[in-house]
């Protein structure tokens, strides 16, 4: 597993974490994330190679939340991926994992995610996701967007897998 | 003066110290951004009202099983 690159929003925040121009030099592609919202929100989403095409995104998930335990089934423009939102403890952030399979082929990507957003209260999010792209291109960047802004300090690591 | 929101851009093909770059949301950027907060909003009142409801009807079940004469130890062994 190598570290292609550490990014750390700085003060004021930003809306969005974006890697380009990633590297075809490895098998997978992993991508760590720590975040808090600006905002009420408690959702993020990730993009691959910018596409906004409708239903290039189809995931089933499995997540506990806010005392319920449920599933459900998304085709969409983007994988939608949980937030820390304004009303959480604090100083708490999430704990995203992005894992994408064969990332530099010539098939659909499987992807899985795995998340979870802290806070000491019941209302806080668990989720695991198994996904697909429907695209074959190579993927050479992935976006990680808050509906308002990720503070400060919040983060993104990309890791290749050989 | 409000502040347009940036992004974060980190061009990876370009060396360490060179690939990172701020860079002000576009007006389109920033419909879709509005769209995705209106639409995460709307999720979240979703799940507050579900979660209301399901816990008026546990509260709803409970009272129904003391009054068939359950004590609370055995509701609670029952339902949580």
């Amino acid at each position: 597993m190598t570290l292609i690159e550490t990014i750390t929003v700085g003060s004021g925040g930003a809306s969005s974490i974006e890697f380009t121009g990633i590297p075809g030099t490895g098998k997978d592609l992993l991508i760590l994330v720590s975040s808090r919202n600006s905002s009420t929100s408690v959702s993020l989403e990730y993009r691959l190679n910018s596409d906004s095409t409708s239903s290039a995104y189809v995931m089933k998930l499995l997540q506990y939340k806010n005392g319920l335990v449920d599933t459900d089934s998304i085709t969409s423009t983007k994988f939608s991926g949980v937030g820390v939102s304004t009303n959480y403890t604090a100083n708490t952030f999430t704990s995203n994992a992005i894992y994408v399979s064969n990332y530099a082929g010539s098939t659909n990507k499987s992807v899985s995610i795995d998340e979870v957003s802290e806070n000491n209260a019941t209302q806080a999010y668990l989720r695991i996701s198994a996904g697909v792209w429907n695209n074959t291109a190579a993927v050479t960047a992935f976006s990680v967007t808050s509906p308002n802004l990720l503070v400060e300090h919040s983060s993104a690591s990309l890791y290749t897998i050989s | 003066m409000s502040v347009t929101p940036v992004k974060v851009v980190v061009d990876l093909s370009k060396p360490k110290g060179q690939r990172e770059s701020i860079i002000e949301l576009t007006s389109a950027e920033l419909t879709e951004r509005e769209e995705m907060r209106i639409e995460s909003e709307a999720s979240q009142a979703a799940l507050d009202k579900a979660q209301k409801e399901t816990a008026k009807k546990k509260l709803s079940g409970r009272n129904k099983l003391l009054d068939l004469g359950l004590t609370e130890a055995e509701v609670t062994a029952l339902i949580g």
